[in-house]
This record gives C-alpha cells, sequence and structure tokens, in this order.
C-alpha cells in the first residue's frame, strides 16, 4: 500500500473522472438539459439564443427495461424564427429523433406529436385561436376527397397554442374499405390523415409523407379576427408515426 | 465467556466512529497483543500474569480509541469508500455503453478530417456567426444536360469543439442568383418524384473534424454564372456572394 | 528512571519516525526497539502508538505494508517516506535547537 487513504480517494475521483469522459465520448456528447439540447440545435443549425417557448415531456416504462424512456420535445425561437424539436432519452444515451429532427418556421411554426398540434408566433395578443386541419386524398393528381377539421386551441405559453385531437388506432383494415369509401364515423382527423396516405400492396402497405394543409386563426376577445396564417404538417406528425 | 482483551478491543473499536475501519484495527491491535503475550510466555511469566500484564500495557482504551476515532475520520472514509463504488459503477458503465454514436473508427477520421483541413483561400466571402465562421468560395463550372452546374464549396469552422456533432445542417441555406431564388431539390412523396429544384448537396456529407467542416453544394443555373447569394433567413440578415469570373 | 509525560508527548513522532528511518517495522516490534534503545526509559502505552502510526500515515510520513509472517500472522509493516524523512529531518533540528536552549537556560541557573 503506497498511497494513503486520501491520495487514493484523489486519484478515483480523478479515475472516475477520466472513465465518465469516456462513457460520454462512446455516447456522442449527448446533452441532458434543455439548454443543453437548444445549444446543441443552435449549433447544428447555425442559430443563435434560441430560447424554449413551451417543454413537453413524456416518459415511458417498458416492461423489460431497468430505465424508462424518455421524450423531450421543445418549442423555442429565436428572432422571427420558431423550431420545434424532439429528443429521446433512454438512461444515458440522449438522441435527436430520427424521423423528426427540426421543424423549422419563419414567423410561425406548428408542428403536431402525439395528439396534439402545437402553433408558435407572435400570438400575445390573442384570446382565442382555431386551427382547420384539411388532409386531402389524391388520385393521380386529382383532388378526390378532402375535409377539414376544426380544433379549438389552449393556451399553452406566451406565443404557444395548442390544439388536440383523439389519437386512435383505426378500427378497419384496407381490405374492408377502400380509402375513399371510409364511412363517416371512421373519418376522424386521425383515420383521413392515414387512409388517405396509404398505400397498398400485395403483401401489405405502407404509409407515405404528405402534406395536410391547415390554417390557424387568431381571435381577440371581441371575437374579431387578429390574423391567419396557411400552414401544413406532415400527415406522420398527425398519425404520430 | 470473551477474553478481557476482547471486551478491551470491543471498547477502543467503540469509539471508532468509521464502522467499517474497525476489523483491521481490532486485528492490528490483537497481533500486537499477541505478540506481547507471546514474549512474555517465552520470559517465563505463567499465562494469566502475562496475559494481564500485556493487557494493561495497552493502556486505557477509551482514550486509545478517542485517538484512533480522531485520525480515521469517517468524512473521508465514506468519501474513500463513494470514490470506489463510482470508479466500479463507471467501470461497468463503460463495459455496457453502447459503442455505436463514437466508434474509434468515428474518432479517428473525426481527428484526421481536423488535421487535415485545408485553411479557405484567403478569397473566399465570409460571415462571422454566433458560433463560427463560414467562408464560401466558388468552384468549378460544368456542363450537365444542357445547364450549367456551378459548384461552390463552403467552409464552416466553428468556435468550440464537440459542437455540431452530426455535422452543419445546410438544409435551409437559400440561394439565389440574378435571376431568382434557386430552390432546392427534394423529393415529393406525393408524386414520386424528385423537384426540379435548383441546388444540392455535392459529394460525400460535410467532411466533420470536430470543430472544422467542409461541404460542396452544386447550384443549376441556366447560362454560365455571374453571382450566386447564399442567406439563411433563420440564422440572421447575413448573405454572402459568391462571384464567378466572366469568362472570355 | 521515569520521565514526566509531558515532556515524551512532544517528542514521540520525533521517535518514532528516528526508528523507521533504519528499517521498516511492525508495532510490537517498534515498542520493544524503543525501550532496547532508551534503556527502558522510554515505554509509550502501548494501545497509543497505533493512534500516532495511523495518524503518520494519513499525514503521508510514513507507509503501510502487509506481511505474512511465517507462523501465518499478517503484520501490518510501516516504512518511512520521503516525505517523512524531511520531517525527522526538521524534528531533529528542532529538537537540537530546543535542547540547546534549555542546557542554556538550565546550566545558566544553575549554582556557580
Amino acid at each position: 500500500m503506497r498511497l494513503n487513504r486520501a491520495r487514493k480517494t484523489i486519484r478515483n475521483l480523478i479515475l472516475c473522472a477520466l472513465l465518465w469522459a469516456l462513457v460520454y465520448t462512446m455516447l456522442g456528447f449527448p446533452p441532458y438539459t434543455v439548454r443543453g439540447m437548444l445549444d446543441r440545435v443552435e449549433r447544428q443549425y447555425l442559430l443563435s439564443d434560441l430560447e424554449p417557448l413551451l417543454t413537453v415531456r413524456e416518459s415511458q416504462k417498458p416492461r423489460f427495461q431497468f430505465f424508462g424512456r424518455h421524450t423531450i420535445c421543445l418549442l423555442a425561437r429565436t428572432g422571427d424564427t420558431y423550431v420545434f424539436t424532439e429528443w429521446n432519452r433512454h438512461f444515458l444515451e440522449t438522441v435527436h429523433e430520427s424521423r423528426r429532427e427540426l421543424k423549422m418556421g419563419q414567423g410561425v411554426l406548428c408542428a403536431a406529436w402525439k395528439g396534439t398540434i402545437y402553433a408558435a408566433g407572435p400570438f400575445e395578443n390573442a384570446a382565442s385561436a382555431v386551427l382547420e386541419v384539411t388532409p386531402e386524398l389524391w388520385k393521380r393528381e386529382k383532388l378526390v376527397k378532402s375535409k377539414t377539421f376544426p380544433l379549438q386551441g389552449e393556451r399553452l405559453g406566451d406565443q404557444v397554442f395548442g390544439f388536440s385531437y383523439p389519437l386512435g388506432y383505426h378500427s378497419w383494415t384496407f381490405e374492408e374499405y377502400d380509402p375513399e369509401d371510409l364511412p363517416e364515423e371512421e373519418l376522424t382527423l386521425y383515420g383521413a390523415c392515414y387512409a388517405w396516405y396509404h398505400e397498398s400492396f400485395d403483401g401489405g402497405g405502407s404509409l407515405r409523407h404528405g402534406e395536410v394543409p391547415c390554417v390557424l386563426t387568431l381571435y381577440d376577445a371581441a371575437g374579431a379576427e387578429l390574423a391567419r396564417y396557411d400552414l401544413s404538417l406532415d400527415n406522420y406528425e398527425i398519425t404520430w408515426w | 465467556m470473551r477474553s478481557k482483551f476482547e471486551i478491551w478491543v470491543d471498547a477502543v473499536c467503540e469509539q471508532v466512529r468509521f464502522w467499517p475501519d474497525r476489523k483491521a484495527i481490532a486485528r492490528e491491535l490483537r497481533v500486537h497483543y499477541d505478540d506481547h503475550v507471546r514474549d512474555l510466555l517465552r520470559l517465563g511469566r505463567p499465562r494469566e500474569l502475562a496475559e494481564e500484564r500485556a493487557l494493561e500495557a495497552m493502556g486505557n482504551a477509551q482514550e486509545v480509541g478517542w485517538a484512533l476515532d480522531r485520525v480515521h475520520k469517517p468524512w473521508l472514509g465514506w468519501l474513500w469508500e463513494a470514490s470506489r463504488a463510482l470508479v466500479l459503477l463507471l467501470a461497468v458503465l463503460v463495459v455496457v455503453t453502447p459503442r455505436e454514436y463514437t466508434t474509434l473508427s468515428t474518432l479517428r477520421d473525426r481527428t484526421r478530417a481536423e488535421l487535415d483541413w485545408e485553411e479557405p483561400p484567403a478569397s473566399a466571402a465570409r460571415v462571422e456567426l454566433e458560433h463560427g465562421t463560414l467562408y464560401v468560395l466558388p468552384g468549378e463550372i460544368r456542363e450537365q444536360n444542357g445547364h450549367t452546374a456551378a459548384e461552390v464549396h463552403l467552409w464552416i469552422q466553428m468556435r468550440d469543439p464537440l459542437a455540431a456533432n452530426g455535422g452543419v445542417n445546410t438544409w435551409f441555406f437559400s440561394w439565389r442568383d440574378d435571376q431568382g431564388d434557386l430552390p432546392r431539390r427534394t423529393y415529393d412523396e406525393r408524386t414520386r418524384t424528385w423537384t426540379e429544384g435548383r441546388c444540392w448537396d455535392h459529394g460525400p456529407p460535410w467532411s466533420q473534424g470536430w470543430t472544422r467542416f467542409r461541404q460542396t453544394m452544386v447550384l443549376l443555373l441556366d447560362r454560365p454564372p455571374q453571382w450566386a447569394e447564399l442567406s439563411y433567413p433563420p440564422g440572421g440578415d447575413w448573405t454572402v456572394r459568391v462571384e464567378w469570373e466572366a469568362a472570355s | 528512571m521515569k520521565i514526566d509525560k509531558s515532556l515524551m508527548s512532544g517528542s514521540t513522532t520525533l521517535l518514532i519516525l528516528s526508528l523507521l528511518s533504519g528499517e521498516e517495522m511492525y508495532g510490537y516490534q517498534m515498542i520493544t526497539e524503543l525501550a532496547r534503545r532508551s534503556n527502558q526509559v522510554f515505554e509509550l502505552k502501548e494501545g497509543t502508538l497505533y493512534p500516532i502510526l495511523h495518524g503518520l500515515e494519513a499525514e503521508g510520513l510514513v507507509s503501510v505494508r502487509e506481511r505474512k509472517s511465517p507462523e501465518g500472522r499478517t503484520r501490518k509493516y510501516y516504512r518511512i517516506t520521503r516525505k517523512g524523512r524531511r520531517a525527522l529531518d526538521q524534528r531533529q533540528e528542532e529538537w537540537v535547537t530546543f535542547r540547546e536552549q534549555v542546557d542554556a537556560v538550565v546550566n545558566s541557573a544553575a549554582p556557580a
């Protein structure tokens, strides 16, 4: 025993620091805080001073895993650029969600996640907001069907409104109905965004990406229209695929 | 029935607050006492007397205990135990951590790219951003399918390392020339075709160092280019203009 | 001749480091060696040796090694470190100065 206890403790703590540096490098330098995640986004997308507007967290604990999975969605703003980014954390790993790395909008942004559509913009003076989402069914360059779903907004922050809609699993199969002939009761926002963008082929099917136009309207306390924005969402965001 | 010495040792150890050390202390004291007893026996003393004398020579149990307790500080003891546990935990972590994010080859490639970086020429246009400097230089001009394709070289020098793990994203870079905007070529899922874009990334993805990144973009123009302007509305009001020397 | 304990306490570290400056020793060995070299004048209460030894180790003046004796007993052997040697030299100097000053006062107070 050459080293005494105090020196051994110092040696151990230095070793801990080195081991942690090794682990952190192997994990690809993950960020763990909201500020860390925004800093990472700032550098990857050459933005500056991202200010968080809304943080949505969700945790899940799958049965056979020791540590839970956490999802962190961030809405942030710099100047008049709005950004929506989704991160997943499992124990010590933090990764950008690969399907939806970043959504960016100038002046206004809307992004959907898990049954809520978030809209961010200069909404401080609005008393209420309505978002009309219109999924469309196209067949060979022709618009065959569309339906508008109006959603009432809930204020989630100075510059953020949230619009909820029911997420669901469709109860029908593509053998039962042709997407064109879906009965009214199956035609929810979720259902339309799934069925009208789905393609069946022998042995299966796939959901392709498609733009779903939406119109955001803001009203003041008296009910007069303050502003109107034409936006679009990806159907994958709405179906939370 | 416990021997008198064992009772003495227990009384000493009771004073030592950091209990993990008690066993070693008791052992050391016991060896000492046994040595003394053996010595006295060798000198011819009867066992009972030897044991009594040896025990008396050890001293007052409380005083010895207090003195030992002052040396075996509990806070240092617990800190030491904690540091050992932490080293073990981290060693286990090193073993179970997935290595797919940063493999040895990633480290090697990025370090090599960082060191192989050529400085952008002094003639390159540059813009200072909050997190680094962007350099843009006009490149080669080629004929491609009846169009003129002009290359543009981009360099980014970031201020801090590990900044853009994964590279810098140029998806939202916006180009225009004297005839208007040059939209980016994208894939339209609905029509299953590539849109007719006028600019795209060319060649291998960003050559990634730790703070230094390079990328080449191609701009599709109708005639030999004179200038093109790069801007990035989300990132600020800046624009960078590149000019090609007029071909004679 | 038994010496007043208060005179002893300050110099115990000096005595122990001096013992260890020659070779590494275990606790009981130090007690017997100390008694032998001092002609039985110094008889440290044996239990109190160990707090001192542990304290010296915590300060880095001695280092500890466990060795197994032929009979199978595991003993802790203490040996002086480089830092301990420097402390020993310093204390020796202090002791020499102290002794000279005490001598000077005591001898000058002696009746002529």
